[in-house]
């Protein structure tokens, strides 16, 4: 290789890395980071046609689909949160484990399973390099540089730059990931993992201001569990922290799409239902018939529904806490829609 | 003669400097850590440069406040972290910060170096120096100083672009850690009434309980509970509740002093930490006692206890504490006790 090639090819591959310095940081969500970095990999290694990025999840023995990135397409939804049990994909939950610096891989070797080959020809990946995404010494998650047409061994300079770059953004990723589990910790009830007070309310403001812009509707369903207390007072409190965590359970499984449930108080529970109209006595119905049908525990509820220009959070939760109360009164486990 | 290489070998050099730069600066979390390792690689990186310090910009207070600084020697001798400069005897700084672009330049040879800034050039041995706004999506946010010890003769333009390109590079990393400290601000609080939450209370409690032992003081702990505040829930409903719950908090920072932290410990119990206790803290209890029926109109209990010497674990002071709140509770409510 020439001098000029020579300095030509260092100076573009310092390009890439001041580049992807300024680009890494742009994003503090996960997916955000390892979208750029995939997309950095194709277009600073000529052969790649596709790069992926999975994250590493021990617990499930499994690879997650964080981002795909493919030369002429572009970034593709189509795999993402996708899940790979290792138990299909021994190579890469051989390549987590060992924290080697990267393998190669054929389409053509034998050491695949049939299905794993069809998946591969499905694909269309001919050859391509497995690298760990290594964070303070452990494997969080894996690259993969794929050639869709060649079977020829990849060029150690070619390896030893994805190795660099990927060394170079694990910490953008790891950033990320601190950031967005702090995020999760500080938006949710730390003892249900359903929104806390704040964050359900921050939620309703949202949904309230977006239902009013669209002209859509939106309801607010209080819960509140009958004799909550007595159940403390007898069993003890890990027995009341059970009992809360089963209901939140179920009014997480009633929750879908836009739907929101979070616990804002002791035994109070909330759920905002963008889209939710007429119906909203019904849903507090269902609400109250399947947590007793499912935990065996009686609640009560109480529904209210967004009026024309409602934009408080405050005041919609008010009616749907007034609904609530008039329910209780009425002889508790049952429901009441405010007027 | 080989080719000449179409990039001279200067810029290959910014490029590895930029590169060294990301990865030092991507390392933490934290604004401090972020901002020390930006004037190390600006000493390092720029070839000048023998010293950089960068300090944040109080605009409402007009000062500046120093945060970071590095050396060709290494860390700087002096204390560096809080010292703060008004800017009033700056004019051309704050008018530097308020534009947030381009630079200032200051050198002891220059005949129209005001009296002001020689002085400040001579106290810290520089014989140039030169600043830019740290500039955080279009608004400055601090200062950074670039000096040379050795040399009064201009900067050349090519230094200046590249400390500003570095600069501008660190922006980013200066504000995930913002963002993250924030968060963990915010993780440390309740979020229905900004105090601090069950964690962080404990957390907190443990680190004065050691304070207090290496200083000889006592800390003293308070749990309060408030009497029948589930009949407003109940009757109410728990928006007044919640309400009921946000007046107790503020009456407890209003009725504590400026040193002492309050935290709510989940439903309707809070705490309050009081470091460098003593004979007052009755007085004190007596205090919120009464502005929490006034302010929030509903009844509490409260129990005390005061650290011993021996004392670091926070769960046994809280216990002592627990007791004298359930004793206080059952003499009839809206009053205290005191753990011996």
């Amino acid at each position: 290789m020439s001098r000029f090639k020579q300095d030509d090819r260092d100076r573009r591959e310092l390009e890439v890395l001041h580049r992807l310095a300024l680009e890494l940081p742009r994003s503090l969500s996960v997916t955000g980071v390892t979208d750029t970095l995939a997309r950095e990999l194709v277009e600073a290694v000529d052969r790649a046609n596709e790069c992926t990025i999975s994250s590493w999840v021990p617990e499930h023995d499994a690879l997650d689909n964080l981002s795909v990135f493919e030369r002429g397409a572009g970034i593709t939804e189509k795999w993402r949160g996708h899940r790979y049990p290792l138990d299909d994909w021994p190579e890469s939950r051989a390549l987590m484990k060992e924290g080697v610096a990267h393998r190669e891989y054929r389409v053509d070797t034998p050491e695949w399973s049939d299905e794993v080959r069809a998946q591969l020809e499905d694909w269309a990946w001919s050859s391509w390099i497995g690298l760990p995404l290594v964070v303070e010494g452990h494997s969080v998650g894996l690259i993969e540089l794929v050639d869709y047409a060649s079977l020829a061994r990849w060029s150690p300079r070619d390896v030893a730059f994805a190795q660099t770059i990927a060394s170079q953004a694990a910490m953008a990723v790891r950033n990320a990931q601190l950031y967005e589990n702090l995020r999760t910790q500080v938006l949710s009830d730390a003892l249900t993992g359903l929104l806390n007070h704040r964050a359900f309310y921050e939620r309703v403001e949202a949904e309230l201001a977006q239902a009013q812009r669209a002209g859509g509707e939106l309801a607010v369903i209080a819960v509140d569990v009958d004799n909550f207390k007595s159940v403390n007072d007898r069993d003890g409190h890990i027995a009341g922290d059970r009992l809360l965590r089963r209901v939140a359970e179920v009014l997480r499984a009633l929750c879908r799409g836009t739907d929101a449930a979070g616990r804002v108080g002791g035994d109070e529970f909330l759920l905002v239902m963008p889209g939710l109209g007429a119906e909203a006595g019904a849903v507090a119905e269902r609400v109250v018939d399947q947590t007793f049908a499912r935990t065996g525990v009686r609640v009560s509820a109480g529904a209210a529904c967004m009026k024309q220009g409602e934009l408080d959070a405050a005041s919609l939760i008010d009616r749907a806490d007034a609904a609530l109360l008039a329910a209780k009164a009425a002889g508790k486990g049952t429901f009441r829609l405010s007027a | 003669m080989p080719v000449r290489p179409r990039t001279p070998e200067r810029d290959r050099r910014e490029l590895e400097v930029l590169h060294r730069v990301a990865v030092a600066l991507s390392q933490s979390l934290s604004t401090s850590e972020v901002l020390n390792a930006l004037t190390r690689e600006l000493v390092f990186g720029v070839d000048r440069a023998c010293e950089c310090a960068i300090s944040l910009w109080d605009e409402q207070r007009d000062l500046l406040i120093d945060a970071a600084a590095y050396t060709i020697h290494g860390e700087p001798a002096w204390p560096r972290g809080q010292v703060e400069n008004p800017l009033a005897e700056y004019p051309a700084t704050r008018a530097l910060l308020t534009r947030g672009r381009g630079w200032g330049e200051y050198r002891l040879s220059d005949p129209d170096l005001t009296a002001n800034d020689r002085d400040v050039l001579e106290l810290w041995g520089w014989k140039a120096m030169i600043e830019l706004p740290l500039v955080l999506e279009g608004r400055s946010v601090g200062l950074i100083e670039v000096a040379d010890y050795r040399s009064s003769r201009r900067w050349s333009a090519r230094d200046i672009a590249f400390c500003q390109t570095i600069a501008s590079q660190a922006a980013m990393a200066v504000r995930n850690a913002q963002l993250y400290e924030d968060l963990q601000r915010r993780a440390d609080r309740d979020s229905l009434t900004g105090l601090l939450n069950h964690r962080a209370f404990y957390e907190r409690l443990g680190q004065e309980l050691s304070r207090a032992q290496r200083e000889g003081t006592q800390v003293g702990v308070m749990t309060l509970d408030l009497d029948d505040f589930k009949s407003i829930n109940d009757t109410r409903g728990h928006l007044a509740g919640d309400r009921t719950l946000a007046l107790v908090a503020e009456a407890l920072r209003e009725g504590s002093r400026d040193s002492d932290v309050a935290g709510r410990l989940g439903g309707d119990e809070f705490a309050l930490i009081l470091p460098s206790i003593g004979e007052d803290i009755e007085l004190i209890a007596r205090r919120l006692l009464a502005s929490i029926t006034s302010s929030a109109g509903v009844g509490a209990s409260l129990g005390i206890a005061v650290s011993q010497e021996t004392d670091r674990d926070p769960l046994l002071v809280m216990a002592r504490a627990d007791r004298s709140l359930l004793e206080a509770k059952r003499s009839g409510k809206k009053t205290y006790r005191i753990s011996a």
